[in-house]
């Protein structure tokens, strides 16, 4: 409500305020009602809805087929017994936490190489943004899985080395790892990011420094690192979140397995073989719950954490 | 610099709701809304030459009835489930619906499907008893056995003469031959193994027949029916085709047991063995280009009467109980169990017809290898023991945790003990929940 308030209010009167609006504003409000609309309308049938449902049914026995059966919290606490959950947390976490940092280094590397303002950079751009478009789609996963697989690209490339290669996707021990290349390849997105980033640094203080000759390294620590912290903590937020519901990718390169030997069940895709392959669709919501406490816990701390390290130059 | 901060924050409570897209528990609305006016629809898995053969049979039904329509939906195999389970839940599941012996009864039992022989449409008089029990539950039946298939192993034979290793007499052959050929046929031909283990619940419930076991207790409904002993002396069976060198890669196992029916092992002749249902020795000819042969399975005495094969239902046909048409939908159940134009299209594919008069109508029409799995069949006859009754429910998803499970043998992370233990303490978890 507020924020309507400030859109049609914007010109005129402080906010805050009450006061009868005048025809026209009335009409004004009611189109940007109007304007709304769908994405009002999406968020309560899309969004609201399900999720008050997937709510209710978490703390029900729901097997698709039968109406549900009301259980309490007898599928949360079957969690703490679930050791194939466990696991797919560790899995998610470690996956989270080795490939948003790989990711983000990766984006801002290519970032500032490309802010030097070289010929053709909006061609560069396009191209080191492009697997950010793709890297989610299955068309990826399954090519992936033929680079990555026994006589894929990857080990032909090392035979010519004279290397033997390995079942990378097969093999428990690096299956997780193909993912995790998987998504630091997809770093375009926040290059983008970093790259507007960097543009909006006054070049002025590049200047000043440069006359009392400071170097480029610490130009970089001190300038730009500082500057760029706001930019730094919107990606890392961001690719958090993303990371800890990936799905698609894991689903192709396994097959819906999460194999070899759990090693790639996500608990996403835990989740959706407890929902859609054993027909536990309570517990499965009782999962995507958790797993929406897990993210809205590390987004808190994200943000708690933010006060000490990001600095908002104004 | 500062905007970045705003957006940051609502970013928050956008990104979310954004989680919760995820959470998909509810989504049941929907539902079949046109009532009775002759529109089928009909669901099914397979293969492109299953889709073809079936779109024609839909023809020559939709010519036969005029003002009806069926409409297909199909896909690959666990894509199917999932659709299903999907469908069903928002109650717009298909008329008729292919089912398959690991979820009719989980369907059946939770009234999701029709008692076939309330239908006044569909003539079941032509099935053996013994075709019809592979779909009772409880006082009904639920699902029509399409047709019949055996559990075996397939060689290529190009790839056995390759090797210099003849193929072996099925009829008396033992475990002990079967690693020796697996282990010789690796050893002489390199980058070609000599068996993919077949480590299926097919497989298992081969293993533990000729030990006088099930897989799932009949009397016990909940529990497994084997004894410990012997689903340890599987996995102890698979190790050793392992370490005697005879299988393939443990890697390449898991990359098989993830991927399609084209790119196992088999099929792409790494492997010069493989076990397969009957019903795919045509696929398999026509993955390899290859001379594929249909075996029975080794026992362990070198009697084939030991060796623990049995007949399964290949696919049933169900109706849903969902659905407003149901006496569209048995008719054309109808058409498709007792209709020789539809037989005729079908042939083998959806296994030997249990219904003897359209086995008979097909037999001129069949090719080559159609005509080795019919006869395969016949052979086996005198041997084969009573047929399993269908997974009990909640067992949907247990081949895919047997797969899981060997996977971990056969890389080591666990031990033949642990994944006894565990293995059996997972499927009785999910099947003592329904």
């Amino acid at each position: 409500m507020s924020a309507l308030n400030e859109m049609s209010g914007l010109k005129k009167e402080p906010r805050g305020k009450k006061r009868k609006l005048t025809a026209a504003e009335r009409k004004e409000e009611l189109v940007s009602y109007l304007f709304l609309a769908p994405w009002l309308v999406g968020l309560a049938i899309i969004t609201i809805g399900p999720m008050a449902a997937s709510l209710y049914l978490s703390f029900t026995d729901y097997n698709l087929l039968q109406p549900p059966e009301w259980t309490g919290l007898d599928n949360y606490l079957r969690m703490f017994e679930d050791t194939r959950l466990q696991n797919s947390l560790g899995v998610t976490f470690l996956y989270v936490f080795v490939s948003v940092p790989l990711q983000l280094i990766a984006a801002l590397a290519l970032a500032l190489i490309l802010d030097r303002g070289m010929r053709g950079l909006s061609f560069y751009r396009s191209v080191y943004y492009l697997p950010s478009l793709l890297g989610g789609s299955v068309a990826i996963a399954v090519l992936w899985r033929q680079i990555f697989g026994t006589s894929g690209l990857i080990n032909q490339l090392l035979a010519l080395v004279g290397i033997e290669g390995m079942g990378w996707i097969a093999d428990p021990s690096t299956a997780l790892g193909t993912l995790m290349v998987l998504n630091v390849w997809t770093f375009g997105a926040p290059m983008v990011i970093f790259l507007a980033g960097l543009r909006q640094i006054p070049t002025m203080y590049y200047e000043a420094a440069a006359m009392d000759g400071a170097s480029k390294v610490r130009q970089f620590t001190t300038i730009t690192a500082p500057l760029l912290t706001p930019i730094i903590f919107f990606n890392l937020v961001l690719q958090i979140i993303g990371a800890f519901q990936s799905f698609t990718q894991a689903f192709v390169v396994s097959g819906g397995t999460g194999g070899p030997a759990d090693s790639t069940m996500f608990f996403t895709l835990y989740l959706y073989q407890q929902g859609f392959g054993n027909f536990n669709m309570g517990y499965a919501s009782a999962m995507a719950w958790l797993l929406l406490l897990i993210i809205a816990a590390f987004t808190f701390i994200n943000f708690i954490a933010s006060k000490w390290w990001v600095f908002y130059d104004d | 610099m500062k905007k970045f901060s705003r957006p940051a924050r609502t970013l928050t409570a956008a990104s979310l709701a954004v989680v919760l897209g995820l959470s998909m528990g509810a989504c049941g609305n929907g539902g079949s809304e046109s009532a009775g006016d002759g529109n089928l629809r009909f669901s099914w898995w397979g293969s492109d030459p299953r889709h073809e053969a079936t779109q024609e049979i839909i023809d020559i039904y939709e010519s036969n009835n005029e003002g009806v329509t069926v409409a297909g939906e199909f896909s690959d195999f666990s894509g199917y489930w999932d659709k299903l389970a999907t469908t069903t839940a928002g109650r717009d599941a298909p008329d008729v619906i292919t089912m398959d012996e690991k979820y009719i009864m989980e369907y059946a039992g939770r009234g999701a499907l029709t008692d076939l022989t309330e239908l006044e449409n569909l003539d079941l008089s032509k099935f053996p008893e013994a075709a019809l029990d592979l779909g009772r539950y409880e006082d009904g039946v639920y699902g029509l056995s399409t047709g019949q298939n055996a559990y075996s192993v397939m060689v290529n034979a190009d790839l056995f003469a390759e090797a210099g290793v003849e193929i072996p007499d099925d009829s008396t052959w033992t475990w002990d031959d079967y690693y020796e050929i697996s282990a010789t046929i690796s050893e002489n031909l390199g980058e070609v193994a000599g068996t993919d283990y077949g480590a299926l619940d097919g497989d298992l419930r081969i293993w533990l027949r000729q030990n006088d076991e099930k897989l799932y207790s009949e009397d016990e409904p909940g529990t497994v029916g084997y004894s410990q002993e012997n689903l340890l002396s599987w996995f102890e069976h698979l190790l050793h085709v392992r370490d005697t060198g005879g299988g393939v890669s443990a890697a390449q196992f898991t990359e098989a047991a993830a991927g399609t029916f084209e790119a196992e092992n088999f099929p792409t002749k790494k492997t010069a063995m493989g076990w397969y249902w009957s019903n795919q020795l045509g696929a398999l000819r026509a993955a390899t280009g290859d001379d594929i042969r249909i075996l029975r399975v080794p026992s362990p005495s070198g009697n084939a009467e030991d060796n623990g094969m049995y007949y399964k239902a290949s696919m049933y046909w169900s109706v849903s109980s969902q659905s407003d048409n149901q006496a569209a939908a048995a008719d054309f159940v109808n058409f498709l169990a007792n209709d020789p134009a539809a037989a005729e299209k079908m042939l083998v594919d959806r296994g030997v017809p249990a219904n003897p008069e359209m086995a008979a109508a097909i037999e001129p029409k069949l090719d080559e290898s159609q005509q080795t799995v019919v006869s395969f069949l016949e052979e086996i006859e005198p041997e084969v023991s009573d047929s399993p009754k269908p997974s009990p429910i909640g067992a949907g998803t247990v081949q895919e945790t047997i797969v899981r499970y060997v996977g971990e043998v056969l890389f080591d992370n666990l031990t033949p003990e642990e994944a006894t233990e565990q293995l059996t303490a997972e499927i009785e978890g999910m099947i003592s929940a329904g």
